[in-house]
């Protein structure tokens, strides 16, 4: 969450640059942590809080969106040279699309030495291209596949610690009646997410990251591509999943998780707390998460994806251009 | 009394109609259970059941937490000023339109209902621009301008329909008596019109109080912010805690509700009017 305050605090520093005598200023952030429900939204309040109380001279006016709706109104906003001045988007492909546009101001000159000795090696690479760096990460999102000790231990099957494990963990539960995995098809991002950890896992980072930003003749039918598709068809060809895995929401798969009634569930790493607080009749689930979290125990290894989603805060390009926005109190810069 | 004998067809009848009542309201009962459960309940095995445990945190959580008040009270603004320019501006174009002559009388009727066709998507992208240069975003106006534009067409059709259906010997008897124009076309002709604004006017109530698209994308401000866009907010990225959703849904239902239970007699009147008539 760091993250956040770093980029407020490196907006306040193009500020207070231009404007030492700390005249009032408006701020305006593209927020997605709307939902109570949000895990980001309270260290956000926090930090926000935080900054108000530092930089009392600077106000943020915070746009609260659904996440979903946000990205089609960030793209409307866009057109219009019209979005915030700071605000979250998604790092990879479709960041390169704004930055393509113009739309994001390279952030290489306000980051020092000191910022970038504490960010996760690699955690800009979704985030960098042609050198410039486009956003700031404030979470490294992560995929785990959660496993149910007590069903494992009850059909007397090892946790998997390789893919062959994991397909023969399948079969044997599929044999003792319980349902293997589940998934929230509808929802697409969950069944995506499985599908882009194993590319990740079987093609590599490298092969993977020239296919998504079409660089170097990147594509999707290399060997290790195709060995990761053919992954996921084996899963589904040996029964993981029920039958409407397609048509349940995330939601909707959560359920039977939730009640002990499917082995393994790929989700992210969010989805621990929910194993501490939403389910407490069950601690059985509390020890599982502290042998498998995927920092941890060695069975989640293979699941660990360091760059799977980063999320960014990005400083909009307006910070150079104010001269150019009337009205705004930071038309100095 | 006299009791009429029960019949075959009789029982029919009133079994269709109790399944047809039950049909009815059965997304309303759902609804209210829904507001009370939890995620597990809603999705697991007591979907449709009365709750096992009886949530009522879940409205609190939505009033309060959800701002549910606040963006109940931009509704209820919005969509009456709304309701009030629409119907204001439509009536008097509509009386313009059919009861005077003057040149380009048609051209501009049939230029104002070619507004039906226009799509709100398409629309979009250009009204932005032209409520950003307006500096109306993030305001009430930002959305009472564009709905009561995006409105307008329909009432006068509708309006319009009903207009020329009034006999015009009503305003000439007002002229001889000495009435000026607005005098007749507010006092003789409005409350003739009654049952084509409510028409009307429950249309572009349904409309406005249930717009998301323009709600979302012209409002950054939790002070603007209306029902279905403060509803949409309360969804997690991953995860999200559904029963304060139905909670506010509830109370996003309401209104509506209230409003068809105080005038449903009056729009089964008005629409059959209008087949009639119209």
């Amino acid at each position: 969450m760091f993250a956040i305050l770093l980029t407020l605090t490196l907006c306040l520093g193009l500020v207070s640059a231009m404007a030492e005598e700390h005249e009032e200023v408006t701020l305006t952030f593209g927020s997605i942590w709307s939902s109570e429900s949000e895990a980001t939204r309270a260290p956000f309040l926090k930090t926000l809080e935080e900054f108000k109380e530092a930089y009392p001279w600077i106000t943020v006016e915070v746009d609260w969106n659904e996440a979903n709706a946000w990205k089609e109104k960030g793209d409307t906003l866009a057109t219009q040279d019209a979005m915030p001045d700071v605000f979250y988007w998604n790092a990879g492909g479709i960041l390169k699309e704004k930055v393509d546009m113009g739309q994001i101001l390279p952030l290489n000159d306000y980051i020092d030495d000191d910022t970038m000795g504490r960010l996760m090696d690699g955690a800009l690479a979704s985030m960098t291209f042609d050198g410039q760096i486009y956003g700031l990460p404030y979470t490294n999102a992560c995929s785990v596949m959660y496993c149910n000790k007590a069903l494992f231990e009850a059909n007397n099957v090892a946790i998997p610690e390789t893919w062959d494990d994991v397909l023969a963990a399948v079969e044997a539960f599929k044999a003792a009646g319980v349902t293997p995995m589940i998934a929230g098809g509808s929802d697409r991002w969950p069944t995506n997410m499985l599908g882009d950890i194993l590319l990740l896992r079987f093609a590599g980072d490298a092969d993977l990251r020239k296919a998504c930003f079409k660089e170097e003749g990147g594509t999707f039918l290399t060997d290790g591509m195709i060995a990761g598709a053919q992954a996921l068809r084996d899963l589904v060809d040996a029964g993981a999943f029920p039958d409407d895995v397609a048509a349940l929401t995330r939601d909707e798969s959560e359920v039977p998780w939730h009640n002990g009634e499917v082995a393994m569930y790929v989700m992210g790493q969010w989805e621990a707390g929910n194993l501490g607080t939403e389910v407490p009749a069950t601690t059985m689930y509390r020890e599982i998460f502290k042998q498998h979290h995927y920092g941890v125990g060695s069975a989640m290894a293979m699941f660990i994806v360091a760059e799977c989603l980063v999320f960014t805060v990005l400083l909009n390009w307006v910070f150079r251009e104010r001269d150019a926005r009337p009205g705004k109190e930071l038309a100095r810069l | 009394m006299k009791h009429s004998p029960i019949t075959v067809k009789g029982v029919v009848k009133t079994v269709f109609l109790l399944i047809w009542t039950v049909a009815c309201l059965f997304p309303l009962y759902w609804l209210f259970t829904f507001s009370l459960k939890t995620n597990n309940e809603i999705f697991g095995g007591n979907v449709v059941g009365l709750p096992n445990y009886w949530i009522w945190s879940n409205y609190v959580d939505a009033w309060g937490a959800g701002k549910m008040s606040l963006y109940l009270r931009n509704s209820i603004i919005t969509t009456a000023a709304t309701l009030f320019f629409t119907l204001l501006l439509s009536f008097m174009s509509s009386y313009g339109l059919l009861r005077m002559r003057w040149k380009g009388q048609k051209v501009t009727m049939t230029y104002l209902l070619l507004g039906l066709m226009i799509p709100m998507h398409a629309a979009l992208l250009p009204l932005l621009g032209t409520m950003l240069k307006l500096g109306v975003l993030s305001t009430h106006w930002g959305l009472i301008i564009p709905y009561t534009a995006f409105n307008i067409p329909m009432a006068i059709l509708i309006i319009s329909g009903f207009i020329g259906s009034i006999p015009l010997d009503m305003e000439e008897a007002a002229f001889i008596d000495g009435s000026g124009i607005y005098r007749t076309a507010f006092t003789i002709i409005l409350p003739m019109l009654v049952p084509a604004m409510v028409t009307a006017a429950i249309f572009v109530f349904l409309q406005v109080w249930n717009e998301l698209l323009m709600a979302s994308v012209f409002v950054s401000s939790d002070n603007v912010r209306t029902l279905t866009v403060g509803i949409q907010q309360m969804f997690g990225q991953y995860q999200t805690d559904w029963g304060p959703i139905g909670a506010a849904l509830v109370i996003g239902t309401l209104p509506t509700l209230i409003l068809y239970l105080c005038m449903s007699s009056q729009v089964q009147k008005s629409l059959i009017a209008g087949a009639v008539k119209g």
